[in-house]
């Protein structure tokens, strides 16, 4: 009697954790869910390495209900097959999603365990230099969670030095792909002149994070330096908004055809509809809308930002994102901030992975990959969400979840329905 | 060409394979049916629609309508979701150039430098490349010669100056400093004085390390500086004293007795060393087997060799029949030793059979990546024509007569990328970008027509790209049937083991 065989797509992302299975079709999205133990049981043998997504079914298995509803769902969405190939011997194969990065950390080690990777600086592809701060600046609290710089009017008393800064780029700029300059005023800035010019040299991304009335004081200064091949992130306060401002800014910036994105930040509900008030009376097309969390804001976290099961499962995933988030953490990997003490970090509200003066940024590159504190902090290292079906189609770690003290910012609840 | 690759295991399973975005599935055979229609540009939907009977024969069994249109749309959604494509030109798959700028960023990288410290071999081994049995025209006259510490030291300078500019992106970088022959230790003295100058630099980026590949002739005269200065040492022995029947000296007489007791010296004297520090390469011929290999080596050192053929390429039309009689032929070999479960056992990662399956999930798993740059961004999936290395992407190495050259194992004349004198080192990337570059516009004529694109391991500079008659040639190129079998073989070989699948994918560094 020949034996009939379920085989499961190579698209397709299983899951299977604290007693729930799930099956994820990365081409169009369409997912099944289940809490019932023969499900799972079949899930968990199909993930088995010796089975390589594809098994054999036992008579019980082909009878059972819940498994009839699971084997019906996966053909009739084209996530598998069930088959009987009469003239086959062999059980057939699939080269089921297994990820492998060749330069894997845990690869490269030598038998003492050291990390042995090769051109470690090209993993550097994103710097944010902070031009400028002050002790009691707002700017220092909000820049550990989201880019946005309040209008401040401070006297900036560190300032990033220069040539700390410029060998810094130089070292990289075979690997960068992003520059961020931020600060207090990066206009203020002892060297911009200098530093903007060095700048235009970088065939890479470079944005320029400031306060829309810095923009607009110093919007002569940016036509002179000739900075339209530079992106502006321009914050706006919308307790403070000033019309006029907002209209030269926007002028500026079309008149020079640079790229641009408006800033607002939000804390309260109230905050909400006030800010899109604003956006939709002056017409504001390109912006982003970055809450915070002030301390005494959870509720306002768990009613806005917090994430449902149809967020994780509505937004369509590719196999190579989630299988990226096995490995790495995308929001964090590459990036690093240098504070004007020439401190580094990845996030300013945790460790510092160095410092500039003491360390080269080889070496402060180097042991971020060999430590992985935060280039990969995936969910699958940390409670709750290892025990979690959605671990890895969840968005990286953040600041938020630093921020707050939580890693799982969602309401995940145990009663499925499949799409 | 033919985008669908459908192909059918030894156990009667069918697969197919999209040869422009690696997608290998296995499939229905009605699916496989359909593909098939779709390869001989017939129009799946139309035949259908022709069928008149309700029980459709296909491939000896019968369907009904309904399970045929199941597979009509489930091919339909494949198609949707780019999986399925009629036909595809391969051209635009393929990068053509090559820049000066690249060519310095993989110089101020490059982790590894070789020096052919002399042509003079104190063995005569009988299928040695620069023997009787091989063209002399490949390679430069063989006159005992030694190589000399100002060129060692010129091109050393050369590269250590670029790999202490920004353009090295390593942490510490650790300079690998082979040392080849010919037999290396004997020109030991240039050796000695090649490590003590490296050792007395004092450099922010880089350090080094050595190794060296020996007949161990001379192992045991120089045991003590080779220990203390923390070689690795590549051995080379072919098993016991018959395996090694063709390794003699010149005047005829084994070498065997020699070699074994300088070996069980070093590992008496400096036990930790020879654990970690020493190799073994055995070449298989017809006075050994993998199974003597295996014996010999698990008896005496409890280490595995790695195993290689006779090369095969540059045989003397005269010496056609003294090569064929010497040469066996790994895979048989490794073959034979089915019913050995202790060999299989300790050797199957250098298998011949391993080494393929390696070959085949590195060029058809989508899941392999090369770093983590390449998982988080959308990278260009470009490559370039064959599988020739970009140049001194693998190492840099120096042979006796100042040629800078990609590899040891290229041919040295017809791979000459630069040249090192005793007053200076003439490497110029621009140079050597446009040597590979015209080597790409001239091998793309063949590889824009071969199925072979995903695993192909052709090297231009070992091999040549032109036969005698001038055309491009390529003793790799596959056709489609040729596709087909090595992908039916190797899936045969992964549904025996399907566990390997798992395995390879979580431990190996596949590259």
């Amino acid at each position: 009697m020949s034996k009939k065989y379920l085989i499961i797509e190579p698209y397709i992302y299983t899951s299977v954790n604290n007693g729930s299975a799930l099956l994820y079709n990365t081409l169009d999205s369409k997912y099944f869910i289940s809490n019932d133990s023969e499900v799972v049981e079949l899930m968990k043998r199909l993930q088995n390495e010796e089975e390589s997504y594809s098994i054999e079914l036992s008579d019980i298995e082909l009878k059972n209900e819940k498994c009839k509803t699971f084997f019906s769902f996966v053909k009739d969405n084209f996530m598998g097959d069930i088959y009987r190939n009469s003239s086959s011997e062999i059980k057939p194969m699939q080269l089921k999603p297994i990820l492998n990065i060749q330069s894997d950390v845990e690869l490269n080690r030598n038998e003492d365990g050291k990390l042995e990777l090769p051109k470690i600086l090209t993993y550097q592809t994103n710097i944010t230099l902070i031009l400028n701060d002050s002790n009691e600046s707002l700017f220092s609290k909000i820049i550990k969670q989201i880019s946005f710089v309040p209008e401040e009017n401070l006297v900036c008393e560190n300032e990033l030095e220069y040539q700390l800064a410029k060998r810094t780029l130089e070292s990289l700029k075979d690997t960068l792909y992003y520059i961020n300059l931020t600060g207090v005023d990066v206009f203020k800035y002892y060297k911009f002149k200098e530093l903007s010019k060095l700048l235009l040299s970088y065939n890479v991304f470079k944005v320029i994070h400031c306060n829309i009335s810095h923009f607009v004081l110093n919007k002569s200064l940016i036509k002179e330096l000739n900075l339209q091949s530079f992106g502006f992130i321009i914050s706006i306060s919308h307790e403070d908004f000033v019309k006029s401002d907002y209209e030269e800014a926007l002028f500026c910036l079309k008149d020079m055809s640079a790229n641009f994105e408006f800033s607002f930040m939000v804390r309260h509900e109230d905050e909400i509809d006030k800010i899109f008030s604003l956006i939709v009376d002056n017409k504001i097309e390109q912006y982003k809308i970055n809450p915070y969390f002030d301390g005494n804001n959870i509720d306002f976290f768990k009613n806005n930002v917090f994430i449902e099961e149809e967020d994780i499962l509505g937004e369509k995933k590719e196999m190579k994102q989630i299988l990226s988030n096995e490995a790495i953490n995308s929001f964090y990997f590459g990036r690093t901030m240098i504070s004007p003490d020439g401190n580094v970090f990845v996030n300013p509200g945790g460790t510092k992975l160095g410092n500039l003066y003491n360390n080269s940024i080889s070496e402060i590159v180097f042991n971020e990959m060999d430590d992985s504190k935060f280039w990969m902090l995936t969910r699958n290292k940390v409670l709750p969400c290892s025990k979690c079906v959605y671990c890895n189609l969840c968005p990286p770690i953040s600041n938020y979840e630093l921020a707050i003290g939580q890693f799982n910012l969602c309401h995940i609840h145990k009663n499925h329905q499949n799409n | 060409m033919k985008s669908q690759i459908l192909l059918q295991t030894d156990s009667n399973n069918c697969y197919f394979l999209n040869n422009s975005n690696k997608y290998l599935s296995n499939c229905h055979p009605i699916m496989f049916y359909l593909l098939d229609l779709i390869n001989r540009r017939e129009n799946i939907i139309e035949w259908f629609d022709k069928q008149a009977d309700n029980d459709i024969k296909i491939y000896e069994s019968n369907y009904s309508k309904d399970v045929i249109k199941y597979y009509l749309s489930k091919v339909e959604y494949l198609q949707k979701h780019g999986l399925i494509k009629p036909s595809h030109n391969l051209e635009n798959h393929f990068e053509l150039s090559i820049s000066s700028e690249k060519v310095n960023s993989i110089i101020a990288n490059v982790d590894s430098v070789g020096f052919e410290v002399t042509d003079s071999c104190n063995l005569n081994c009988r299928y040695c490349i620069y023997g009787e049995i091989y063209n002399e025209d490949d390679f430069d006259k063989r006159i005992n010669k030694h190589l000399s510490f100002k060129k060692v030291k010129n091109l050393l300078d050369f590269l250590i100056e670029r790999s202490e500019s920004e353009g090295n992106v390593n942490h510490q970088k650790e300079l690998l400093v082979n040392f080849y022959g010919g037999e290396p230790l004997l020109n030991f003295d240039l050796i000695k004085r090649t490590v003590l100058y490296l050792k007395q630099l004092k450099l922010n980026k880089t350090s080094f390390k050595f190794g060296m590949t020996t007949n161990c002739v001379l192992l045991n005269r120089y045991a003590d500086f080779l220990v203390e200065n923390d070689f690795t040492l590549l051995c080379s022995l072919d098993g016991n004293e018959r395996n090694n029947g063709h390794r003699i000296f010149h005047n005829g007489k084994e070498a065997f007795n020699l070699i074994l007791d300088n070996l069980k010296s070093l590992k008496k004297n400096y036990p930790t060393f020879f654990n970690t520090r020493v190799f073994f390469n055995s070449v298989l011929h017809n006075l050994n087997s993998v199974k003597d290999i295996h014996d010999f080596f698990k008896e005496e050192f409890d280490k595995m060799p790695a195993i290689s053929e006779i090369s095969s390429f540059g045989v003397k039309e005269e010496s056609k029949e003294i090569f064929l009689n010497t040469y066996q032929n790994m895979k048989s070999s490794f073959r034979e030793t089915e019913g050995c479960p202790e060999v299989k056992k300790d050797m199957y990662n250098l298998s011949f059979e391993y080494s393929q399956t390696l070959n085949f999930l590195t060029a058809y798993s989508p899941f392999i990546y090369e770093d983590y740059n390449h998982l988080l961004f959308n990278r260009d999936t470009r490559f370039y024509p064959t599988a020739t290395c970009l140049p001194f992407s693998r190492k840099i190495f120096l042979n006796v007569n100042g040629r800078v050259l990609p590899c040891e194992n290229v041919d040295h004349k017809k791979s000459t990328l630069g040249t090192v004198s005793e007053e200076n080192v003439e490497i110029d990337s621009v140079k050597i970008a446009g040597i590979y570059n015209e080597f790409y516009q001239q091998l793309i004529k063949k590889c824009k027509s071969c199925y072979n694109i995903h695993s192909c391991t052709y090297c231009a500079f070992t091999k040549g790209i032109r036969s005698e008659t001038g055309k491009i040639q390529c003793d790799e190129f596959f056709n489609y049937t040729n596709l087909q079998k090595y992908l039916a073989s190797k899936l045969n070989d992964l549904e025996k083991q399907p566990e390997l699948y798992s395995q390879i994918m979580k431990e190996e560094v596949l590259k």
